[in-house]
């Protein structure tokens, strides 16, 4: 049984945004919901983008700072920096737009933050991408189910 | 003049002139076009095998001919293909915004030339199964709109789909073109 993580601010590494999207999806609580899927997408964005951020000096605030990011890994790594702005505008299709996102959409989006987080030298390592059991969904929907008899 | 407008014409012989101007003779070799509604009479074009061209204004009435025994002069006109759209035809367009993508290829070097090149490196890395879709999103975080090259594989994800997606920029970047992907996102679909 995994273990739930300890809340630790001064420690935060963005790449566990990657993590928590990768358990995310591999939990798949419901596989259809297009909530979990943009959910996905934008932690996984955001695993990479911070990263890159970091790594560049490139501040991700600012006029176009995302594209301002991407154009910086880009010099550091073509593949990687075209992942991220890849993963970039599906990212804003998942949360500004309605058109359906598919589950290979959410597969290709993780794989494009991946590369990315390879390239940094920030991809989780071991056999699994994710070491904690973030949410027991066992645990939530027994607590509702709780809240629902009382 | 449109293939509709050809439609609408008649050639006939001057000994079948009717004062109707209806007729289902064929000359051969007939001359020029007469435009439709000019006229439904017939011109005479010459004194020997006089032939003429009746143009019928389609919303006068509409004349079938029989199958034409010579060529029509439409079937030698040549379909012309400009590089843009010789390189467009390589891509799935469905999502692509002509008028923007023609313009971005017609004032950028880098990019016409990456996308011209793009498809015979992924047909080298994927197979000639690969598909591309080529298509233009706005960008919410600058305004602009970009050109996305999709490639469509059918690849389920893992080692196979990782290192052919790596072969695939290897070939990028040793083909000296990647300028293009300052307004051209490679994406996998």
């Amino acid at each position: 049984m995994l273990s739930s993580p300890k809340a630790n601010p001064s420690n935060f590494d963005a790449a566990e945004f990657y993590a928590f999207a990768s358990w995310l999806n591999h939990t798949k609580p419901s596989l259809s919901s297009q909530v979990l899927r943009r959910t996905i997408i934008g932690r996984a964005y955001y695993a990479a983008l911070i990263c890159a951020s970091s790594a560049t000096g490139a501040p991700t605030h600012g006029k176009d700072g995302h594209v301002n990011v991407v154009r910086a890994l880009k010099q550091k790594d073509l593949n990687a920096g075209n992942k991220l702005d890849s993963l970039r505008l599906t990212r804003q299709s998942a949360d500004y737009k309605a058109s359906d996102i598919s589950s290979r959409d959410v597969d290709t989006s993780l794989q494009a933050a991946l590369v990315v987080l390879k390239s940094l030298g920030k991809a989780p390592s071991g056999s699994s991408v994710f070491n904690s059991d973030y949410l027991d969904p066992t645990r939530f929907l027994s607590a509702i189910a709780h809240q629902s008899e009382g | 003049m449109t293939s509709s407008t050809a439609d609408s014409f008649a050639v006939v012989t001057s000994k079948s002139l009717p004062s109707t101007c209806f007729s289902s003779h064929v000359a051969e070799g007939a001359g020029s076009l007469v435009q439709p509604g000019w006229s439904s009479f017939v011109k005479v074009l010459s004194t020997s095998t006089v032939a003429g061209l009746v143009a019928i204004a389609s919303n006068v009435a509409f004349v079938p001919t029989e199958a034409p025994t010579a060529l029509s002069p439409f079937a030698s006109t040549p379909i012309v293909q400009t590089p843009i759209s010789a390189l467009i035809s390589n891509y799935e367009t469905g999502d692509f915004d002509l008028v923007h993508g023609k313009h971005l290829l017609a004032t950028d070097n880098g990019v016409f030339s990456f996308l011209a090149w793009f498809p015979r490196a992924v047909r080298d890395v994927y197979g000639e199964q690969a598909k591309i879709s080529l298509r233009t999103v706005d960008d919410l975080e600058t305004g602009a709109q970009i050109v996305e090259a999709r490639v469509l594989s059918g690849l389920d994800l893992g080692d196979e789909f990782d290192r052919k997606d790596a072969e695939l920029f290897e070939k990028i970047e040793i083909s000296g073109l990647f300028s293009g992907l300052q307004h051209v996102v490679v994406s996998q679909g």
